[in-house]
């Protein structure tokens, strides 16, 4: 297979590890962008490199990026000396209202998207004046434009409205799932402190900051997997796979228009066409299965000879 | 399938016993409980210590990405035990590997992967391979490549890989060997498809080896463990609607997405792994060598046919349907009692894919009066790669078979 279509993987994971090592970045540090890659961890030259050493050298770039930030963020903590739980506390709840404030004018139902008397109005905010210019095309043109085959711009307006409608229910759901992911995390640092506190009761030390990341990864990884093996995160996984799904649809409507309007054969055109290809090749095999045993033997010699 | 890292095991800290004055300001009972102010945490870390580390740190890094630039592509080379392709049907291709010096023992077997992940597992590196451990052994090593389904492959169904496809590949392979029956093994998904086969091709099995299969997918009901079986779960979480909707909108299942269903499975120890796991390795060429090589097989998911997901998730997942001897392949009911043959079933004990309880005690299911199962150390990929798998696994095996080897019977005899 091509490196674009393994490297495909690496792009959306790596991009995920410093999203979730913000959450370990006390105060302002954690609504920063991540730290870019720095130079000296750079990425071999792709072309030069077999796969996937330049995607493994891209993700030792962002790390580097990554603990940079988390060491600079860390640097006046320490130096006050006294570290307490506070600011692990108020850090993991910070994640935790961040996405709940992001879910919030995602649960408000966009009441103007689905209503096709309220297009021209959404229409009108993204172009002054568009309101009046589409009445009067609809007006001038709208009986004329079915007449001549154009019915399928009103289609195409239709669809695009149903997608956007698609596109925030999406999005909300995505949100959802991101909060549970959130309070999961809050979990394991909560976990994490009790975990540091019964150390210092025993007399114990953490006396590196990479030792504390560790830590932290460990704290988080059951409370993550208990929110997502049970009830609300199996909940969430499957409302963002219906979601994304009923989007995925809306697309495929939206482009099966603009594909007939153009004469362009359509999804379901190939599929239908593969489908039938298929079936043509089960009945194939039946009748080579009603076949005498020596002419089926003729048969896979030949296909060996082929190979 | 999945091999998404190890979990994250350090325990973080080295637990260094405090001095006494720091041991006392970090104790919780020395803070007065009215006042309660916050108890310190045990952070023995001081700004200059910090600067230190993080410069080691960058450093390994910088070093560990200049070793990356030394690899050449001969270096992370995988499957490279030499065969040769013996039969092609549309994408998929099937290898027969050659003999080495090894005496040979007159036994063939046509090793079965699935289709969620490329065939290279089974020879990932030349000390970590499978086939080979086979061939040292003296048997003839067959293995099919299913390939990499396009949209025109989005109507192939179960049926279609096992009374086509796999039934085809059997039939070169009988040809070749000049036997009437061959020795089926079958990996996970290809489990699944072997198991099919042997029930309705009972006539052409002589042996059925499963390894890491899943037979009773409702197996894991009750018996949940932390961070095993989400697929089961998943697949059960969604609605049969959701899943005709998702495979009639995506046709077929593309490769990342599965990939990334794997990632999602252990997103802690995925996260690790290509962060503070990776630090662990970088110093080191084997380890590191070793982490490439995987990472290559781990990223190469070929797509899975719209068909065979939906079957796969509401037949299987959903339905159950194989352990009940309810499942229909092209009009034919696949009847586990038929698979009359010897059985040896493996199971890999720290399997989070596959739960174990999805695979083990699988014995009254098959009509087999001789039914092995067998445990090996290791997770669903690490019975195949694993250190100590690797001394169990293609050993117990072989000793199998050579106990149950009975004198060839000639084609047509």
């Amino acid at each position: 297979m091509s490196d674009d279509h393994l490297a495909s993987l690496y792009a959306g994971w790596t991009e995920v590890v410093p999203e979730a090592f913000r959450m370990l970045m006390p105060g302002a540090a954690s609504a920063a962008n991540p730290a870019a890659p720095s130079a000296s961890a750079a990425a071999p030259g792709r072309a030069a490199t077999p796969f996937p050493v330049a995607q493994i050298g891209a993700t030792l770039g962002v790390f580097d990026g990554v603990l940079t930030q988390l060491y600079q963020s860390y640097l006046p903590l320490f130096a006050q000396g006294k570290v307490t739980a506070e600011p692990f506390e108020a850090m993991a709840q910070t994640a935790s209202k961040a996405f709940d404030a992001m879910l919030l004018p995602l649960q408000q139902t966009p009441v103007g998207l689905p209503s096709a008397d309220a297009w021209p109005t959404l229409s009108a905010s993204a172009l002054p004046g568009a309101a009046q210019l589409q009445l009067g095309i609809e007006r001038t043109f709208g009986g004329l434009g079915e007449a001549f085959g154009l019915g399928p711009a009103r289609q195409l307006q239709e669809a695009w409205r149903e997608m956007l409608v698609a596109s925030v229910a999406k999005q909300r759901a995505q949100a959802e799932y991101l909060a549970l992911v959130a309070q999961a995390f809050a979990t394991g640092t909560t976990t994490l402190m009790r975990e540091l506190q019964a150390m210092a009761a025993r007399g114990e030390r953490v006396e590196s900051l990479l030792a504390f990341i560790r830590m932290w990864a460990k704290a988080v990884d059951a409370p993550l997997h208990d929110a997502m093996q049970h009830g609300a995160g199996l909940d969430a996984t499957a409302k963002v796979i219906r979601a994304s799904t009923a989007h995925r649809q809306q697309v495929q409507t939206l482009v099966g228009i603009a594909s007939t309007a153009l004469h362009v054969p359509t999804r379901d055109d190939m599929s239908e066409a593969f489908r039938e290809i298929q079936e043509l090749k089960r009945e194939l095999r039946r009748l080579k299965r009603a076949l005498p045993a020596a002419a089926q033997k003729k048969l896979v010699a030949r296909k060996e000879r082929a190979a | 399938m999945s091999a998404t890292g190890s979990r994250s095991r350090k325990a973080g800290a080295r637990a260094a016993p405090a001095s006494a004055p720091a041991a006392a300001a970090a104790a919780p009972a020395a803070a007065p409980a009215a006042a309660k102010p916050a108890a310190a945490l045990p952070f023995a870390i001081t700004p200059d210590a910090m600067l230190k580390e993080l410069a080691a740190l960058r450093d390994k890094l910088a070093q560990g990405a200049k070793r990356l630039g030394d690899f050449t592509e001969d270096d992370l080379a995988i499957a490279t035990t030499p065969a040769d392709e013996v039969y092609r049907e549309d994408m998929v291709r099937l290898y027969r590997c050659r003999p080495t010096d090894a005496k040979r023992k007159g036994i063939a077997v046509l090793i079965v992967y699935a289709l969620v992940g490329r065939y290279q597992m089974i020879d990932l590196e030349t000390d970590r391979s499978f086939v080979r451990k086979l061939l040292a052994e003296g048997i003839d090593v067959y293995y099919l490549d299913w390939g990499n389904p396009t949209q025109a492959h989005r109507w192939l169904t179960i049926d279609d890989y096992v009374s086509g496809y796999l039934d085809n590949c059997v039939d070169v392979v009988r040809e070749r060997e000049g036997i009437e029956q061959i020795n089926l093994m079958g990996i996970c998904q290809g489990g699944i498809f072997s198991t099919c086969y042997a029930a309705l091709f009972p006539e052409k099995v002589e042996r059925l080896i499963l390894t890491v299969t899943p037979i009773d997918f409702h197996g894991d009901i009750g018996a949940q463990v932390r961070g095993s079986g989400y697929m089961n779960l998943w697949a059960r979480s969604l609605a049969p609607a959701d899943i005709d909707a998702l495979v009639d909108s995506m046709g077929n299942s593309p490769g990342t997405s599965i990939g990334f269903s794997f990632l999602m499975m252990n997103p802690i120890g995925n996260l690790a792994k290509y962060s503070i796991e990776l630090l662990d390795i970088l110093d080191d060429d084997q380890k590191l060598l070793g982490f490439l090589r995987m990472e290559r097989w781990i990223s190469d998911r070929p797509n899975n046919p719209g068909e065979v997901v939906r079957q796969w998730f509401k037949d299987l997942y959903q339905g159950n349907k194989l352990v009940k001897n309810e499942l229909v392949l092209d009009g034919r009911v696949v009847d586990l009692k038929r698979i009359t043959m010897p059985v040896l079933n493996i199971y890999a004990e720290g399997d989070v894919v596959v739960p174990n309880s999805c695979s083990q005690g699988m014995q009254g299911r098959f009509g087999s009066k001789d039914y092995t199962e067998l445990g090996v150390p290791g997770g669903h990929i690490g019975t195949f790669v694993g250190g100590k798998a690797q001394k169990i696994l293609a050993p117990s095996i072989v000793k199998w078979l050579t106990e149950r080897k009975r004198s060839r019977t000639p084609k047509g005899a």
